[in-house]
């Protein structure tokens, strides 16, 4: 309050300041125009006294030269000087004539604006002009018959008369006008001086005003702050989107009841997750996808207690903390409630929508007692509801703890597996079903752990891409394969492939470059197999990245088709050079007239889209012999070879290659 | 006797300005002898203009354009005019070109005595009384060259023009309206006053 007060009182003295400064710079600008206006009056009276003197002047020099005429003529007349003297000094006459006339002329714009004064200045200017004529004569005579000359000096005295009375005419009548000028001007500079007055009190009066609603607005400032702060703080604690409290509040929580447990309350930590949540985000965009979450939201809200707290902790990720319970069996009917309530159809913007959630539970003091440990059990719990099958709960046990650890010892083994060399890539033949010609190896990965012997790509692959070590060792895998195809004859391929975490990177263009150059594998050479879960990511990154392995000249499979949601979109989204079926549609192709239909409908989709099919896991010559039937292209399996060491198939694929050669030689 | 000295003095003063040679002792002729010298051609004669009626005037500045503006030739003046050519014709002196003042009274004197000639009117043969005086020095220059041009082929250069041009140029006045001033080019860039002939010489010789 105390820091608002000086806030304040500083914003007040601010404002009287200001409006001395405005007070000032008025009486400033007062004193200034006011200076101004006697500059003006004492430069117009300067200006006409100025015309005053020239116009004296003028008068004065034509008396001059009309008398120095006289005394010319007279001196001619008598006889005292011959013509040749006379035309010297009748000659300084007319110049003198001549300029007083063209000092004249340039008197002409004082006169511009006042009509009467010009008019009669005009009449002057003539008479000047006759005035000049008759001089001229004098002179002109006095050469010719002196005694026709005096005639003309008449007539130039006449003028004289006239011009002098005509410019004592025209000064009375610019005097005049300037007193006029010089009077307007002093009321024009009293009116200007009041409306200066008037608007320096105005100024002052929007000052003080000014003051009284800034003070008023800086009030209502302040209300709104106080306001905005508690909002920010609800914010900092809650979910924008769901209004739940957020994990920040969610841990406070927590401590709270944990501190409660150690006196002996039954606390629960539920932890959720929605099943498919990202599908959904995926497949029909953020607005439905946060609508979800808000439903889920509320429906969670109706399933818990006033004393219950639900948050959300990001994402998909839900956590409910379920306090005084009287049995841990409390947790399982609120999590089947829950899991119950979330199986109803979702109504998102019109779209129906099922969805689930899995949840995971555990008990504290009984599962644990910090905060850290209850939390991973729950979220252990949670991974074990999905694993079995999710749309379910699951308590936290001792053994999901063992698991857990085979997976971080696996992480562990993983990491200096690659460096090890414990990695092996073994080669699966692709053949030509017409002409039993191999056309490509796939590469299959195997890890020969020093302990465990050999671990399924089912059971490591998951793990390293969750924990990022398939970047390296996809990396691995391209490496080794070019490497072997290039000893490999010129026309058959290598087909490696490709993790969805690998086709997000952006550096996978350039990888697979430096990988053929490495190698000096032609690009033609390398196939890359992606599954549909590479294009589930669906972003645009992505299909930029697979158009980029295109131009590069590689070309792109697609893998593992008929598992999945086998979308035909996805062959739309993306011009794939190849179609691999699914082993699952092959095992029944002999017996099962549906699984018949689907490979005769991809093979002739494929032919129409100019793609070629490859059948996977043939193991029987019947198989063979209806996927010949069925237009299938290629074919891969047990049938024709199981995957064998680099080394093994390099030399099968030489001495197959080996009398063709020899042949064509 | 004066005017012939100072004319020896700036003819001295242009040859030392402008490295010509000294001119020829001047003849002093004048009325008929002066007329019959002309026979032999090389002279410049400076006719001033015939008598004027001078109960009119010039305007100041000069309206070359306008005759009714400027102070014009008497009757007197045009009878004495033709009278001048007849005398000149009959005696057989030899005309060649002829130049004349823009102004009125001089080209028509210039018609009147020589009618049908072809006439040059220089500007600087204007009455330099109505000249501005910035321009008075180059006039005077232009006419001395003129005066100072020999004629070609055994004839005589005439200019008719105004006192005051004249006296500017070579420092004399012809006194009378009428009257001739004859000069003779030493053919080197200078010259010197021949002689004079009257209005009346001219009467006297058609008799």
């Amino acid at each position: 309050m105390s820091l608002k007060l000086t806030t304040l009182r500083g914003r007040l003295i601010g404002s009287s300041a200001l409006a001395i400064v405005v007070l000032l710079v008025v009486c400033f600008q007062f004193l200034r125009a006011f200076a101004h206006q006697e500059a003006v009056i004492v430069r117009i009276k300067e200006q006409q006294i100025t015309r005053l003197e020239k116009v004296g002047r003028l008068m004065l020099q034509l008396s001059n030269n009309q008398s120095q005429l006289a005394a010319l003529l007279s001196d001619a007349v008598e006889g005292k000087v011959d013509e040749a003297a006379v035309f010297i000094r009748g000659r300084s006459a007319i110049d003198a004539v001549r300029s007083v006339v063209s000092e004249f002329n340039a008197l002409r714009p004082w006169f511009d604006e006042d009509a009467e004064a010009l008019s009669v200045y005009g009449a002057a200017e003539r008479e000047l002009a006759a005035y000049r004529g008759a001089i001229f004569s004098v002179v002109d005579l006095c050469t010719v018959d002196v005694h026709l000359a005096p005639v003309e000096m008449l007539k130039a005295s006449g003028s004289y008369v006239h011009i002098v009375d005509y410019m004592s005419n025209v000064v009375n009548l610019t005097n005049s006008r300037v007193a006029a000028d010089l009077d307007r001007m002093q009321t024009e500079t009293k009116r200007a001086n009041a409306y200066l007055l008037a608007s320096g009190a105005a100024a002052l009066l929007v000052l003080v005003a000014g003051s009284g609603l800034f003070y008023r607005d800086m009030r209502r400032a302040e209300v709104a702050r106080d306001l905005g702060k508690a909002k920010i703080d609800h914010l900092a604690h809650h979910d924008a989107l769901t209004g739940l409290p957020n994990r920040a509040l969610f841990a406070l929580e927590l401590d709270r009841a944990l501190a409660r447990a150690a006196r002996g309350e039954l606390v629960a930590l539920l932890y959720l997750d929605l099943d498919h949540f990202k599908r959904i985000n995926d497949t029909f965009g953020h607005s439905v996808g946060d609508e979800l979450l808000r439903q889920a939201a509320n429906r969670l809200r109706g399933c818990v207690r006033e004393t219950d707290i639900v948050a959300r902790l990001g994402g998909d990720e839900f956590a409910i903390l379920q306090t005084a319970l009287s049995r841990p069996s409390d947790a399982a009917t609120l999590a089947g409630r829950i899991v119950e309530n979330l199986k109803s159809p979702f109504v998102l913007h019109d779209t129906p929508a099922v969805i689930g959630a899995s949840i995971g539970i555990a008990i504290a003091p009984d599962d644990a007692k910090e905060r850290e440990e209850l939390v991973r059990n729950a979220d252990l719990a949670l991974y074990a509801a999905k694993e079995s099958g999710r749309r379910t709960y699951h308590f936290y046990r001792e053994e999901l703890d063992v698991r857990m650890k085979m997976r971080h010892q696996i992480e562990a083994d993983l990491r200096i597996a690659i460096t090890d060399g414990q990695f092996e890539l073994h080669f699966q033949p692709i053949v030509d079903l017409q002409t039993d010609e191999v056309k490509c190896c796939e590469a299959l990965l195997r890890w020969n752990h020093p302990k465990r012997g050999i671990v399924s790509p089912a059971d490591f692959i998951p793990i390293a891409e969750e924990c990022g070590l398939i970047v390296a060792l996809g990396e691995w895998v391209l490496r080794e394969a070019c490497a072997a195809a290039s000893a490999w004859p010129e026309k058959i391929a290598v087909a490696v492939n490709l993790s969805p975490a690998q086709v997000k990177a952006d550096a996978l263009p350039a990888l697979v470059t430096s990988a053929l150059a490495a190698a000096g594998l032609a690009p033609s050479r390398l196939e890359l197999e992606i599954t549909e879960s590479v294009l589930m990511q669906n972003t645009f990154d992505t299909l930029e990245t697979l158009h980029r392995l295109r131009d590069l000249g590689v070309r792109i499979s697609m893998d593992d088709f008929g598992t999945g949601y086998s979308s035909l979109s996805y062959l739309r989204s993306f011009p794939f050079d190849k179609i691999k079926i699914d082993k699952s549609f092959i095992d029944h192709i002999s017996e099962k007239e549906d699984c018949v239909t689907i490979v005769q409908a991809v093979t002739t989709m494929a032919q129409r889209l100019s793609m070629t099919t490859v059948a996977e896991g043939v193991e029987t010559a019947d198989q063979r012999r209806k996927l010949a039937e069925l237009g299938c292209t290629d074919m891969q399996g047990y049938l024709i070879s199981r995957p064998r060491p680099a080394a093994d198939i390099l030399r099968q694929l030489r001495d197959a290659s080996a009398p063709a050669e020899s042949a064509a030689a | 006797m004066n005017a012939k000295l100072l004319l020896a003095a700036m003819a001295a003063m242009v040859c030392a300005v402008q490295g010509w040679s000294a001119p020829a002792a001047a003849g002093d002729l004048s009325g008929g002898p002066m007329l019959d010298e002309l026979k032999h051609g090389g002279y410049v004669i400076y006719l001033r203009h015939d008598r004027t009626d001078l109960s009119r005037s010039d305007t100041d500045p000069i309206n070359l354009r306008d005759c009714t503006t400027q102070r014009p030739l008497s009757n007197a003046g045009r009878a004495h005019a033709k009278k001048i050519g007849e005398v000149l014709r009959t005696m057989g002196i030899r005309i060649g070109a002829v130049y004349a003042s823009p102004v009125c009274r001089a080209t028509e004197t210039a018609e009147l005595v020589f009618p049908g000639v072809e006439l040059t009117m220089p500007h600087a043969m204007i009455y330099t009384l109505a000249l501005p005086k910035e321009e008075l020095a180059a006039a005077a220059a232009e006419l001395r060259k003129m005066l100072a041009t020999p004629p070609a082929g055994g004839a005589n250069t005439v200019l008719v023009g105004h006192t005051t041009n004249l006296q500017e140029a070579a420092g004399v006045w012809p006194k009378k309206e009428g009257g001739a001033l004859i000069f003779r080019p030493d053919g080197h860039g200078a010259f010197t006053l021949a002689g004079a002939v009257d209005p009346d010489d001219f009467e006297r010789s058609a008799e």
